[in-house]
């Protein structure tokens, strides 16, 4: 998908008109700053209030992690520890509280691990982002050549496409991961087992979070393939004198790949908070394990900061993938 | 549902075993020679299972990493004594409420600060305000007499304080770090005399411990004295047992902690294998005498004997865990009572107890009182009290008490119900399984003391309340006598286990299995178990 291709199928455009779709871009970059920040807000809400409102009280997690035990805990023992971490105030006390440190960059302090929430997350993101931006690279890499390959070029090509497809977007991640390690680890001895945070380490983690990925993705590419390859667009280029492989990889790959830009979006959100088994079987770094080991202690502070970074990672992600939306189908340009 | 989705687990687990099982022997060719001389200044890799949030803390988890860089007082030695550690000798006061220690000479902290009389009361105010179940030690203050000598007060005799100054808890913190570091530091950069330092610590991933190449305090019962061997120590960390066996198996580490317990006949065939009981009271079955059908003794007892205990443990666990039938005590412990012969399989006995208690068998095969139908609850921490083959083992039991008529419910926790203190108040719950780890019999006045109306003892699973068997735990605590002191310990033991107010299932065991490559490796004597590395050292391919 180069750069020419997209400008050679666009009108040669007016001075005029190019003012007022300026105007139109920078509205329109304002409203979608706007909607960003107004999603980051929400997500900030929700997320305290669901903290604060689930069971399980706070002081008697902290009383507990801090000294081995799982016992009920005295009023007098809960009081003590709301004092220190200020959670005897109102709720809505501590909203406002976090929202003004918030807008100071102050993120907060783990008090699981008693550091400030910005050197956890600044720790922990590179190697989550990695895996997820790879995985869904590698997905893509794996699904364009599967999909140009058996879809519309018959039924039982088709059908093995299929299956393959549906098989590996049902895998567990588990499954995959264990399976990965036994066979190119442990028996072929290609990659390390506790590679880290090295290349060598992360092949096996991203392929774990790809193959299921290429599943979901090869899938929904498919389904849009079979029908642009019946369009009136295909027989016009065919008669044109195009190739069988040119028409299929330039014109109806095209149309087939909106469906799974789409869906990329939300693979690269999920993967970012639902890599943590990936991260146990492989003994690897990342938000994952801290996100569910902080959530299941109830450490606000540091699950607003993962969760406020995710909402922020999806937000610019569905950005980009407005704007890939348009180079790979310039029709939706006009309309967004 | 929740049948089939055990039966599910179950039949992947045994798919995954399989799998290893193939791959163990694919990949069988990996060198093992014993032979060879030490290479010194290399890297020790080994595999732990659970990452805590600190260095030190009050969590058994925490001890692992405190011993690596923190000394004691006192070290536990295997002839059962305390030898000389940081301090050279002690002496106890008449009443038992004062001991006395005298301090090594000329030992620094890694900050450069000397260790003396002061440090030592630095630290034991610090434990006594921050490790959350101090006060079973009984320990209350320290003061110094002089640079090299410290006075530690008690408040009430505890012949077993040695053993507790021995574990990993109570590893000495440089007082100027302890004054003037951040938490954050003190919590993952922590300052000690140890033979190891912290030297980065990669949350999810590793810790790495370099050598203190200037360590002069090796405990008196350690292998060598001076720095250890290796330089630097890679603490790695995987929560899969699968992923850690496989780093072993490929030859990527040296050592790892608990392996998959189907691997545990290869480990003990192909590499050496340690293992640990803990200390304190093993896991085992607390049931609910305040309230609920096990208010009973007959209840109770027909539980246990309708349960195989042995052989289920025994089929789980593969060798790679003992059974233990005493509920209270753990063998490690001194004045431990063996009751593993008592309450044998034997399901009519079961059957008759229950039937004379008047729960009579109803068309469902689950018997029933007074309307209502014997269902017991039993809430379990999943994972970091209950491993997976302890829930397999659980579901076990489940099965073997339905054929005498209960209807047992296992209610899995999840770690913020766990730690929320969910399951645990009288009304939640009819048997509590779990264990706790400490060092010394009065592990009996944690358990089994009720504590006050207005604080009530949550240590206290059973909910046992009886003030004349507490004044007998008491007498024992502070009982001078050994002999005495061990025939009273061994009485309440058998009063608990008489009245079945709790009973043993599996001894908690730290297991760690080492590449023949690695030699010196032992676990730390006190009632935990700790890997010890500081006289480890690699021979042959390294």
């Amino acid at each position: 998908m180069t750069a020419t291709t997209v400008a050679s199928t666009r009108a040669a455009p007016t001075p005029g008109a190019d003012r007022s779709r300026a105007r139109a871009r920078g509205l329109l970059l304002l409203r979608r700053l706007g909607s960003a920040v107004f999603v980051l807000w929400g997500t900030i809400t929700v997320t305290f209030i669901v903290l604060s409102v689930l069971p399980g009280n706070r002081a008697t997690i902290v009383l507990n992690v801090q000294s081995g035990q799982t016992t009920v805990r005295t009023a007098a023992e809960i009081a003590a520890v709301d004092r220190q971490y200020g959670w005897d105030k109102p709720v809505v006390v501590q909203y406002f509280d976090y929202l003004l440190g918030l807008l100071h960059g102050d993120l907060g302090v783990s008090w699981q691990l008693k550091r400030t929430v910005g050197s956890i997350i600044a720790e922990q993101f590179g190697p989550t982002i990695t895996l997820a931006i790879a995985s869904l690279l590698v997905a893509w890499i794996l699904t364009i050549p599967w999909t140009l390959w058996t879809a519309g070029r018959g039924r039982i090509r088709g059908s093995i496409g299929s299956a393959v497809e549906t098989i590996a977007a049902g895998l567990p991640q588990y499954w995959v991961g264990i399976m990965l390690l036994l066979v190119f680890a442990v028996n072929l001895g290609w990659f390390p087992v506790l590679g880290g945070t090295g290349f060598a380490g992360t092949v096996l983690p991203v392929f774990t979070l790809a193959i299921p990925l290429a599943g979901f993705l090869g899938q929904a590419t498919r389904t849009e393939f079979d029908r642009a390859v019946r369009q009136p667009f295909v027989l016009s280029a065919r008669t044109r004198g195009m190739t069988e492989s040119g028409v299929r990889s330039r014109h109806v790959l095209r149309h087939a790949l909106i469906p799974g830009i789409t869906l990329s979006g939300w693979a690269v959100g999920s993967s970012l908070s639902g890599a943590v088994l990936v991260e146990s079987v492989y003994g690897r770094p990342g938000l994952g394990t801290v996100l569910v080991s902080a959530v299941s202690n109830k450490d606000l502070d540091l699950v607003m900061g993962i969760v406020i970074l995710i909402s922020f990672v999806y937000v610019v992600v569905n950005l980009l993938v407005d704007v890939i939306y348009t180079i790979v189908d310039p029709r939706l340009g006009g309309t967004r | 549902m929740n049948k089939t989705r055990t039966r599910l687990g179950l039949v992947a687990t045994a798919a995954v075993a399989s799998i290893i099982a193939l791959a163990g022997c694919s990949s069988s060719g990996t060198p093992a020679t014993a032979s060879g001389t030490p290479i010194k200044n290399q890297t020790i890799t080994y595999v732990h299972e659970q990452e805590p949030p600190c260095i030190w803390g009050a969590w058994v988890q925490e001890a692992y990493l405190s011993r690596q860089v923190f000394d004691s007082l006192v070290s536990w030695d295997d002839s059962g004594k305390p030898v000389a550690w940081l301090a050279t000798k002690w002496t106890t006061s008449p009443d038992g409420k004062d001991i006395t220690f005298t301090l090594k000479d000329g030992v620094k902290f890694t900050d450069g600060t000397p260790f003396d009389a002061a440090a030592v009361v630095s630290n034991v105010d610090y434990w006594v305000k921050n490790l959350g179940w101090n006060s079973f030690s009984y320990l209350t203050s320290a003061t110094a007499d002089s640079a090299d000598q410290v006075t530690l007060h008690l408040s009430k005799a505890n012949p077993e304080i040695f053993r507790e100054l021995s574990n990993g808890h109570y590893g000495i913190q440089s007082p100027t770090a302890l004054a003037n570091n951040s938490q954050a530091q003190n919590c993952q950069y922590p300052v000690g005399t140890g033979a190891w330092t912290v030297k980065k610590w990669t949350q999810g991933q590793d810790i790495l411990f370099a050598r203190n190449d200037s360590y002069a305090s090796a405990p008196s019962n350690a292998a060598h004295q001076g720095p250890a061997y290796e330089k630097f120590l890679d603490w790695k960390f995987a929560s899969d047992a699968t992923t850690r066996w496989s780093a072993l198996t490929t030859g990527q580490t040296d050592a790892v902690y608990d392996p998959p317990s189907s691997q545990w006949a290869t480990a003990k065939k192909d590499y050496d294998v340690h293992s640990f009981v803990t200390g304190g009271r093993q896991q085992a079955f607390s049931f609910n005498t305040a309230q609920g059908p096990f208010t009973d003794v007959k209840v109770r007892q027909a539980f246990a004997y309708a349960v195989d205990r042995k052989q289920i443990v025994e089929s789980v666990f593969k060798g790679s865990v003992p059974f233990d039938g005493n509920g209270s005590l753990s063998p490690t412990n001194p004045d431990y009572l063996d009751v593993n012969s008592t309450y044998p399989y034997d399901v009519k006995k079961a059957a008759s107890l229950l039937d004379a208690a008047g729960w009579k068998l109803n068309k469902d095969g689950v018997r029933e009182k007074d309307g209502k139908t014997l269902e017991v609850k039993l809430p379990y921490g999943a994972g970091p009290i209950v491993s997976q083959d302890g829930a397999i083992a659980l579901q076990a039991v489940q099965q073997e008490v339905a054929k005498v008529g209960f209807k047992l419910d296992l209610v899995p926790l999840t770690q913020t119900q766990l730690f929320s203190g969910q399951g645990q108040a009288p009304d939640e719950e009819d048997i509590q399984f779990g264990y706790w780890v400490w060092p010394a019999p009065n592990i009996l006045d944690i358990v089994y003391n009720a504590g006050t109306t207005a604080a009530p003892n949550g240590n206290n699973t059973t909910h046992f309340d009886d003030p004349s068997v507490q004044a007998q735990i008491d007498a024992a605590q502070v009982e001078p006598d050994a002999t005495k002191r061990k025939a009273d310990y061994q009485a309440l033991q058998k009063y608990f286990n008489d009245n079945a107010v709790a009973v043993g299932l599996y001894d908690f065991t730290n297991n760690v299995v080492t590449s023949k490559d690695l030699k010196g490796f032992t676990q730390d004597q006190g009632s935990n178990g700790l890997p010890l590395f500081s006289d480890a050292y690699l021979v042959g391919s390294k």
